[in-house]
């Protein structure tokens, strides 16, 4: 028990020095700082009311002290007021004026004591004037920054009657009322008046005068209250209730109840993440319930600093920024490897689609060339049959962003994917409601079955994937929402399983607009491979037996770890060297140019060149490089390629390449639609414009002429189907 | 055993010789905690106990020992109370008193109580708000209230036993007398859809509610089930608030049986009339639910608390190996095939869910989850009541169910999430706040054509996650919290049902005489037939299992194998393979995976899958 041995009159000494002496030498001009000092002229001046003793600057003057502060706070910030109290009369340069009736009635009363007494007087306790009374301001401590917050389990009863710092989310406020701290009354005999400061939450009021006239003469004089008199402090009671973080599996958070008074009410409300500082009080109980619940006692944390914090940036991520040995743990050789063998490490193989959604996970970056808007933000598709896991990985990676949105094409809620115009029930007005998208701006929206979308998000989604913003035009709302989202979809194919034969628009239903807005078109298929099939089957049967991931294989890198490297990556802007364009716009026109000639079912544009600029620059941010390399590229080259593999060679068992010929003629069934008899000039005019030369489309009706399958009549307009197609 | 008697009723006194023997710095709390656990450790004294969920508060005395088990419903912050204090009589001499395992200070007129002197010390305890078990089947609770020692001695002058008189002589001996009444359950089931009668009389157990699960019984008990925050509707019996001492604690919807002691002084109900003089505006509404009346609520004050792995009664907390695991499950599977109407694969898939629990996470993925959806309930066999009688029998053989009837207005109306009420400072509970190993049977034969309102797409997708992840997302307005279960689901359908499952079997009833086909089950089930399979469905839950080196390397062989072909299986596949086949070898009381088992499961499957197929066609 230090504090206990320490003389409370030699502190109020040290005290008074600090503050008139503390000050930091400013690195410019070598001018000293005195950091209290103007404050207290603030003080005495009313243009400032409370006053925050950082106890850091206290450990540089007295290490001992900043120790008992912290341990013994309720005794200091008493001794702190008491010598702010003696030492403003010092320090005030000019006379102020008085802003409420409270100063009036203190500098009333100041002269009132001058007049009336003699000085040196011994004076009835009770008709002096507490130092509450007369005080304007209020003293607060900051914790030391040494000091982590506790979460609100962590506050116990060792904790009692110390400073501490709490993180919590907001739940419940109530109004701010006013609280009385000095109670005045006045005497209906004598009119002497009586002062009660009051410490806890109620008080006995007096009755009988205990001035010196009252009691001499006794006459009984009763007190009144006097409201104007007294002194009142803004009040408020906030429960703050511990993040979703820092609750143990299998708990239910706890809360805690903190109570403002003065400057620090109404900092705050339901839903702010908050750090307060405070002392941690047990609550006394008064009268009846004293007695009966002797043994309870409640306990409050009385505010001294109320910080408001943005959950995503700077308290989950950046207060812990990474430490060296945590970079180094992923910075390996192989960290690319690693960080996407880490996403969803549930799920088996598909190690190039975990790349790239890794790329999607840290986006590429934005640009604005010219007021045009390019996105940063990569979107990828998922395709594939039933059950590859497309939701697992969808659900994993809504769990690993740190701001996501999980919601499926059909739209569980009215609000669906964009934004809906709602009545306020009570209120009647109208109100936006940001959907999916909306909510997930600058973070990813995840949408399962994105074929089952309704049309109206349909149209909308066009907006969102490439100008990154949702124009509402409803009930009379007239406006745009930005939803800088990047989408990770997933996609059933529409007859069941995935058709290689047939183009991506026909396999997934969604027109070609819509697909080509996706950076990325990925194909999980499940196809056998001895390899892949043997590891994944000694994967469950481990998993199975033990419970456990099986012991030779990697180990995942932690979620919250991977977190704080994608927040970390994001930090990065990396450029586009100019010696690299020319690489990049050759290998674009390679990429075109093998698409024409290719059997394609994709398309290479245009938007094709931006994906790859993406992927580069999401890569480089991978690296934590502000530069794009040439590997760079070829690896977003190669994954994008990959990723038009998957699509194309689907299925290599499916026989023969299909030929100009067999394009062609189900391009005419296509046009003929069930019909028997097709126009020869139609049939020209669509091949023409799907690129095919008009004597490749001879060819191929004569050559299915040939093989009885149609006939084409002799002035060479009709074709005509033998069979029922 | 006089001595019992002695520190059983007034455990206080032991405590206080304790604290007087030691001194209030020496080694107390260490010594009072050692002596109880010794002392509580003997069976012979437990089976003294009364337990609090049996008798009426009436029936016993304050302070005295009480045994509970209940389910952990919420977790309120943890209570400072003076683990030491002074009492400072009329002529100032003071003494020290221990706070611990108490609510109200002890002190006499003229005595005030000093907290802040020198000597005293602040300490903190844990406080659950507990419920009883939710969905714990008639018979347990009646074996329980069998086992229940009579408080002879209680303070009221009517010791009237809960059970009438006369049928107290038939059933004076405790375990052994499970026998009659089961008898008395066949005939009640037989003649009138199993609703007890006795249990009809006794107004402690939940009667009908549980059984067809109504919403329209609801209605008698729902004015006592919002204070009282119980899960289940229609549930019954007494809530506690277990206050824990040392480092123990449980996580949130734990099965706990404590022995505490009990503390009902009527001191500790909420004073009305006091409120105006509380400035503190918050604390009056939540006054009410967290200090409600002793008398609805009581508190114990734990001396030893340990989870349940199991409710059963029938058996000791670490059960015996079984010795005839194949003839109980030859039973089982016999009734079960009446009971399915003559199908033989569905009775070999309902065996599996029976036993099924999920015995590890990983990562997400919950391992040995086996949530069953048993479609083809016609309307023809519906008629007959066919679901309500398949979950009365079932709710005969395990002992925690609850069927959940999945109408438009159950769906739509009812938060089946728990959520935090901020207002009260609690978590208001919803029929998904379940304990581990509880048995859900949805019953979606009674849905209708309708509109799902949001509340209801809310239920839906909620009740989804518990089958495929067995996770509950508990709704905390500000952010989510995500809770683990452990609860099996069956799902009964007529078309294969909205939620998917892990698997779909399809009835093919032999016949579609229900009424005959459930007398038969009921002819089936002699007293020692249901002891038998209650003991078996508890034991084998808990079996130990494992898959050897060899055979693990033949299951890697198939799946690269059956890879090849067209009808390849896919990961998913293999998983629900090696759960299956888990289930099936541990139902025979196989320790391992065996090629013959493996080979059965496989067989199991394959018929599932061909009878679906056959049915799409």
């Amino acid at each position: 028990m230090e504090a206990k041995a320490r003389d409370y009159e030699q502190e109020k000494e040290a005290i008074k020095r600090f503050l008139a002496e503390f000050h930091t030498v400013n690195d410019d001009d070598g001018r000293k700082f005195f950091k209290y000092a103007t404050q207290l002229v603030n003080l005495a001046h009313r243009e400032q009311v409370s006053l925050t003793i950082d106890v850091d600057d206290i450990a540089e003057f007295d290490p001992d002290m900043a120790e008992a502060m912290v341990q013994n706070t309720r005794r200091y910030i008493a001794l702190f007021s008491e010598a702010v109290h003696e030492m403003l009369p010092d320090y005030k340069q000019r006379e102020t004026v008085a802003r409420d009736a409270l100063d009036v009635y203190i500098e009333h009363r100041r002269m009132m004591e001058q007049r009336l007494r003699q000085p040196g007087e011994n004076r009835d306790n009770q008709n002096k004037y507490p130092p509450e009374l007369m005080r304007r301001f209020e003293v607060y401590f900051k914790t030391p920054s040494t000091q982590k917050p506790l979460a609100v389990r962590n506050v116990k009863a060792p904790h009692i009657g110390k400073l501490v710092m709490v993180r919590g989310i907001v739940t419940r406020c109530t109004e701010v009322k006013p609280m009385m701290q000095v109670a005045t009354y006045t005497c209906d005999q004598c009119g002497a008046e009586t002062y009660q400061p009051i410490q806890s939450s109620s008080f006995m009021p007096q009755l009988l005068c205990p001035s010196e006239d009252c009691r001499v003469n006794k006459s009984g004089g009763r007190l009144y209250l006097q409201t104007r008199g007294s002194k009142f402090v803004k009040f408020q009671e906030i429960k703050i209730q511990e993040h979703s973080d820092q609750v143990p599996v299998g708990n239910i958070p706890r809360s805690l109840t903190v109570m403002c008074r003065g400057e620090q009410t109404r900092l705050c409300q339901p839903g702010d993440h908050v750090a307060v500082t405070g002392v941690f009080l047990p609550l006394q109980r008064q009268g009846f319930r004293a007695m009966v619940q002797g043994l309870l006692s409640d306990t409050f944390l009385d505010a001294h600093r109320i910080t408001i914090m943005n959950k995503t940036e700077d308290d989950e991520l950046g207060a812990e920024a990474m430490t060296e040995a945590e970079v180094k743990q992923i910075a390996e050789e192989d960290f690319y490897e690693k960080l996407a063998t880490s996403i969803a490490p549930e799920i088996y193989g598909h190690e190039d689609v975990k790349k790239a959604l890794l790329l999607l996970l840290v986006g590429g970056v934005d640009c604005n060339p010219n007021g045009m808007k390019i996105r940063g933000s990569i979107n990828i598709c998922l395709m594939g049959d039933p059950g590859v896991a497309k939701s697992q990985l969808l659900s994993y990676i809504d769990r690993l962003a740190p701001r996501s949105q999980y919601t499926t094409g059909r739209g569980s809620s009215g609000v669906g994917l964009t934004a809906a115009v709602m009545k306020d029930p009570l209120t009647g007005e109208m109100t936006l409601e940001g959907g999916a998208l909306v909510l997930a701006d600058q973070g990813i929206c995840c949408i399962d079955e994105f074929d089952k979308m309704a049309d109206s998000d349909r149209t909308a989604i066009h907006e969102v994937m490439e100008q990154q913003t949702i124009s509402i035009a409803k009930a009379g709302i007239m406006t745009s929402l930005n939803a800088r989202a990047s989408i990770l979809a997933a996609a059933n194919p529409a007859y069941g399983r995935y058709n290689p034969k047939k183009t991506v628009e026909q396999n997934i239903q969604l027109p070609a607009a819509l697909l080509s807005r996706f950076d990325l078109l990925w194909l999980i298929q499940d196809r056998p491979d001895r390899e892949n099939d043997l590891r994944l089957a000694q994967h469950i049967t481990y998993v199975h037996q033990h419970c456990t991931q099986p012991p030779t294989q990697f180990t995942p890198i932690d979620m919250k770890l991977m977190r704080r490297y994608i927040a970390l990556c994001k930090k990065k802007q990396p450029t586009i060297p100019e010696k690299l364009t020319d690489y990049i716009v050759s290998a674009y026109v390679e990429m075109r140019k093998e698409a024409r000639n290719s059997k394609d079912m994709t398309f290479t544009s245009a938007r094709t060149l931006l994906a790859i600029l993406r992927l580069s620059t999401a890569l480089a941010r991978l690296r934590l490089f502000d530069v794009v390399e040439k590997e760079d590229v070829n690896e977003a080259m190669r994954l994008m390629e990959m990723s038009k593999d998957s699509l194309n060679h689907s299925d290599e068992r499916t026989g023969r390449a299909q030929t100009v010929t067999d394009k062609i003629f189900t391009l005419i069934r296509e046009i003929a639609d069930g019909a028997k008899v097709v126009k020869l000039g139609e049939v020209i005019e669509r091949c023409t414009s799907k690129g095919y030369k008009p004597d490749q489309v001879n060819e191929c009706i004569e050559e299915y002429e040939e093989l009885n399958v149609w006939m084409v009549n002799q002035a060479r307009t009709k074709i005509v189907f033998c069979q029922p197609s | 055993m006089p001595g019992i008697d002695d520190w059983t009723f007034t455990p206080h006194r032991m405590i206080d010789r304790i604290f007087e023997e030691c001194g209030p710095g020496g080694p107390w709390r260490d010594n009072v905690n050692e002596y109880f656990e010794r002392e509580l450790s003997q069976q012979t004294t437990l089976k003294k106990l009364p337990w609090l969920n049996e008798t009426p508060l009436h029936q016993l005395r304050p302070n005295q020992l009480v045994r509970y088990r209940g389910m952990v419903q919420d977790m309120f912050n943890n209570e400072f109370y003076p683990d030491v204090y002074q009492v400072q009589d009329s002529s100032g001499k003071t003494r020290l008193q221990a706070g611990r395992y108490r609510d109200i200070t002890e002190c006499g007129v003229g005595e005030s109580i000093v907290l802040d002197g020198k000597e005293c010390v602040t300490e903190e305890r844990l406080v659950y708000y507990c419920v009883p078990i939710p969905g714990e089947s008639d018979w347990v609770k009646q074996i329980y209230q069998e086992r229940n020692p009579t408080q002879p001695e209680a303070s009221t002058s009517t010791p009237r036993p809960k059970r009438p008189a006369g049928e107290e002589s038939d059933s004076g001996e405790g375990a052994a007398t499970i026998e009659p009444m089961e008898c008395m359950d066949d005939n009640a089931s037989a003649s009138t859809n199993t609703t007890n009668k006795r249990t009809k009389v006794e107004s402690e157990s939940p009667t009908v509610t549980a059984q067809n699960g109504e919403p329209t019984s609801v209605t008698t008990t729902s004015t006592s089930t919002p204070t009282l925050n119980f899960p289940l509707p229609g549930m019954t019996g007494t809530p506690c608030l277990v206050k824990m001492y040392g480092n123990q604690n449980f996580s949130l919807n734990k099965v706990v049986e404590v022995v505490g002691i009990l503390s009902v002084d009527p001191a500790l109900a909420p004073t009305p009339g006091q409120n105006d003089s509380q400035p503190r505006g918050m604390e009056v509404e939540e006054e009410a639910v967290h200090s409600p009346p002793p008398s609805l609520v009581p508190r114990l004050h734990v001396l030893s608390a340990h989870s349940l792995p199991h409710t059963n009664p029938l058996l000791p907390d670490v059960p015996p190996e079984l010795c005839q695991p194949r003839e109980s499950r030859e039973t089982l599977r016999r009734v079960l095939n009446e009971a399915c109407l003559g199908d033989d694969l569905a009775a070999e898939f309902l065996i599996c869910n029976l036993i099924s629990s999920v015995y590890s996470w990983k990562d997400v993925v919950p391992l040995g989850k086996f949530s069953m959806n048993l479609s083809g309930i016609r309307q023809s066999l519906q008629d007959q009541e066919y679901t309500n009688r398949l979950y009365s029998l079932l709710s005969r053989l395990i002992t925690l169910s609850h069927c959940f009837p999945m109408t438009l207005s159950t769906m739509n109306s009812n938060t089946i999430i728990p959520r935090k009420d901020y207002d009260a400072n609690r978590l208001v509970t919803g029929i998904l706040q379940l304990p581990e190993h509880l048995h859900l049977v949805l019953d979606e034969t009674r849905l209708t054509n309708g509109q799902l309102d949001a509340q209801g797409v809310h239920n839906v997708t909620a009740l989804g996650n518990l089958i495929n992840w067995q996770k509950v997302d508990y709704d905390f307005r500000f952010y989510k919290l995500e809770q683990h279960a452990n609860v099996p689901v069956l799902i009964l359908s007529e078309g294969r049902s909205m939620i998917t499952c892990d698997l779909e079997v399809k009835l093919e009833p032999q016949h579609s005489d229900v009424s005959g086909a459930f007398n038969r089950v009921e002819a089936l089930l002699t007293p020692e037939t249901l002891t038998d399979i209650r003991t078996y469905i508890t034991t084998i839950r808990l079996h130990e299992y494992s898959i050897s080196q060899a055979m693990q390397k033949m299951v890697q062989d198939e799946f690269v194998e059956s890879r090849k072909t067209d009808e390849g299986i896919s990961a998913d596949d293999l998983h629900r393979f090696l759960v299956l086949a888990k289930y099936v070898a541990v139902s025979c009381g196989e320790l391992t995976l065996n090629a013959d088992v493996w080979r059965s499961a496989k067989i199991l499957e394959q018929t599932r899958k061909a009878r679906l197929n056959q049915s799409d066609n």
